[in-house]
């Protein structure tokens, strides 16, 4: 058993297995066999870090995805519903879990986390994919005109 | 020439260059007009979140398709706007059915804004444009546009500054075109689709075309009536390393020059002398992938196919020894019985029968798996990662054969494995008359599901235990039917039934590190 100390300073205790779901705690958990001392996450919150051990425990088992080494054959893409739901019961912090997946490298979390974000994107006009994102508008209003009218050449009528 | 080889190159046109259109996303600040960029800092606003890295946001784009989707995510930000507008404008395809009647497919407003030149909008947007597809459709009686009513469609080439890529199809191009071509300061990708020369047109003008260029990819398939010269000296693009062409056109340029371009890449149709192909492609010394199509089997050497069980006796091999730098090859699964190890292949594949066999040779469905698969057999395939389309009689080992059971031995890192299973199942009330009157019975894919229980069964006990395979997937093709390419289509098995009897199989135990594994469409894992 290995204990991590989150952002906020809460102590989360987990097995080898689950941990190793990320990448970046596989190798440092590499050559410690001692699991007295904890392992500090300055980048993530607990309420966050609480979610992706969900995850990672319920994926534990499973084999580690490889990257692929070239995309010529194409992967169906299917989200599980398992995954489906967890991510979506946690759409308030969809960012946050991502960011965490991208610094503690668990590949998976950071698609399945990609892609969700990137199915909420249909039917919203684009001041709510600013909401979404947490993007400022840093268009001029000249720009944003230059970005319309190019954007008409791409229509298809 | 062969017609059904011809349609394949786009397949694998869109493949290669997969890769080099996602590096390109990425550069796309050479080509977007708006100076300043934004970072995470200036996106972040009053947030109480931490600066979304730009990764992550390219990441979650490229997950984005529809084109109304993209368009509103231009408006986003400055940001999102340099990442969009390249993907949307990326690739133009322009057709045309008469001389007088041309339109482009996918941008039709863009393309007419585009021939006027007046619109600065229009005129910045093709900045974007890196692929330009120009084809006239040439339906028996239409005569191919006259190269001086081509000229100032391809001028409109030169306003799309950033044009890696064109592509032209049944046309004739004169000394004007050449010149407009060799203007493109960009392009490093062509492809010459039944284009001939004018007849004033000389080899010094072809070479100064192909020294103008900084080609790195030539596509060449010349017109099927060889009275005409063609374009071969562009193969002395010195920059040129991948080569898609037929076998004909490839010998014929290497025995009059005596050289041979410096390929990592080589793609070959038509292969009518295999021999001839394998001499001078060993020497392209730096080839990394070698792709043969339609390959007409040596004279004289038993078919493996029809040899069955018994042994082909083919006294002759083509070792691959003479290819130090070959990592991937595709081809026929016939070759394996020709091609010999030992080899540094990482990925082979036998997606050539993919497509409607043509000729008098058996189909490679019919195929059984041999010692004499010496591409296999000569010894362990050390660096093999990938082995895709193995006919279905692959599945089965001869209890007695010197590899049964030893799978893991032979292919030490494989990870990936794909077979094909060939049906023919008839949905279609034609062609059920048709079979109801030869008295064959129509199949269902229900029908075939104890013939693939029986093979599954057989590939277990062949290839498992295997703990390197992580990608395990079985597709099944319909031979009944083909698509407009000419390419069989895949059937879906039921999912109820495979469900029911994967279980059976103790994937987990065979093999523990599957992380995909699909039959005939039903993902499984």
């Amino acid at each position: 058993m290995f204990t991590l100390l989150s952002e906020d300073g809460i102590s989360f205790q987990a097995e080898r297995d689950v941990l190793e779901r990320s990448v970046l705690l596989k190798n440092m958990l590499e050559d410690v066999q001692d699991s007295s001392n904890s392992i500090p996450l300055p980048n993530v919150a607990s309420a966050v870090l609480e979610k992706v051990l969900h995850f990672c425990e319920h994926h534990r088992g499973d084999p580690l995805p490889v990257p692929e080494e070239d995309e010529t054959r194409m992967r169906k893409i299917v989200i599980e519903d398992w995954d489906y739901d967890f991510i979506s019961a946690n759409c308030d912090i969809v960012f946050e879990i991502i960011m965490a997946a991208n610094y503690l490298d668990i590949k998976d979390l950071l698609d399945l986390g990609c892609k969700y974000v990137a199915s909420l994107i249909k039917g919203k006009s684009t001041e709510q994919i600013r909401e979404l994102f947490h993007i400022v508008n840093d268009l001029t209003p000249e720009e944003e005109e230059k970005i319309k009218k190019e954007n008409q050449w791409a229509e298809a009528v | 020439m062969n017609q059904q080889w011809l349609s394949l190159p786009d397949v694998f046109v869109l493949k290669a260059f997969r890769t080099m259109r996602d590096e390109r996303a990425l550069e796309s600040k050479e080509v977007h007009s708006v100076d300043e960029w934004s970072t995470p800092d200036r996106r972040r606003g009053d947030r109480d979140l931490d600066c979304i890295p730009n990764e992550i946001y390219l990441k979650i784009i490229s997950e984005v398709d529809d084109d109304a989707e993209l368009r509103n995510l231009a408006l986003v930000c400055r940001f999102f706007a340099s990442v969009v507008l390249p993907r949307l404008f990326e690739e133009i395809y322009i057709e045309t059915y008469s001389s007088r009647l041309w339109k482009s497919n996918g941008y039709p407003k863009l393309y007419r804004a585009l021939r006027e030149g007046s619109d600065p909008h229009a005129i910045s947007v093709c900045k974007y444009i890196r692929t330009c597809k120009m084809r006239h459709f040439n339906f028996g009686a239409i005569k191919p546009p006259r190269p001086s009513s081509l000229v100032s469609y391809l001028e409109d080439l030169q306003k799309m500054p950033n044009l890696t890529s064109l592509s032209l199809t049944n046309m004739e191009l004169s000394k004007d075109i050449l010149k407009i071509i060799s203007q493109l300061s960009n392009l490093a990708s062509l492809y010459l689709d039944h284009c001939y020369p004018s007849v004033d047109i000389t080899e010094a003008d072809i070479i100064a075309l192909a020294d103008a260029l900084c080609l790195d990819f030539l596509l060449l398939l010349p017109p099927s009536d060889q009275r005409v010269a063609t374009f071969d000296s562009l193969l002395l693009s010195s920059q040129l390393t991948k080569l898609s062409t037929n076998s004909h056109e490839f010998i014929r340029f290497s025995a009059a020059r005596g050289v041979i371009p410096s390929l990592q890449f080589l793609e070959l149709g038509a292969v009518h002398d295999l021999m001839n192909v394998y001499q001078l492609s060993s020497q392209v010394s730096m080839l990394v992938e070698l792709r043969l199509h339609n390959v007409e089997w040596p004279e004289g050497v038993p078919d493996p196919v029809t040899a069955g069980s018994i042994s082909p006796e083919i006294h002759f091999t083509l070792p691959l020894s003479a290819f130090p730098n070959l990592r991937q090859l595709w081809c026929s699964a016939r070759l394996a019985y020709l091609f010999s190890g030992p080899h540094h292949l990482e990925r082979i594949s036998f997606g050539s029968d993919r497509s409607v066999p043509s000729g008098d040779l058996s189909p490679t469905h019919l195929l059984k798996m041999t010692k004499d698969a010496c591409l296999f057999f000569d010894g362990p395939n050390q660096n093999l990662r990938k082995l895709e389309s193995l006919p279905s009689g692959f599945m089965k080992a001869e209890i007695k054969e010197k590899w049964h059971g030893k799978m893991q031995t032979w292919f030490p890192k494989l990870k990936t494995l794909n077979f094909i299973i060939i049906v023919e199942i008839s949905e279609d009330c034609q062609s059920d008359t048709d079979k109801n009157l030869n008295s064959d019975p129509v199949m269902k894919i229900e029908d075939y599901e104890d013939y693939f229980e029986e093979l599954l069964q057989f590939f277990l006990h062949a290839w498992g235990p295997f703990n390197t395979l992580t990608e395990l997937t079985f597709d099944i093709i319909d031979e009944g039917i083909y698509d407009s390419k000419d390419n069989y289509k895949e059937a879906t098995a039921r999912r109820k039934w495979f469900q029911d009897f994967a279980p059976k199989l103790n994937l987990r135990d065979n093999f523990p590190n599957l992380t995909c594994m699909s039959f005939g469409n039903v993902q499984y894992i």
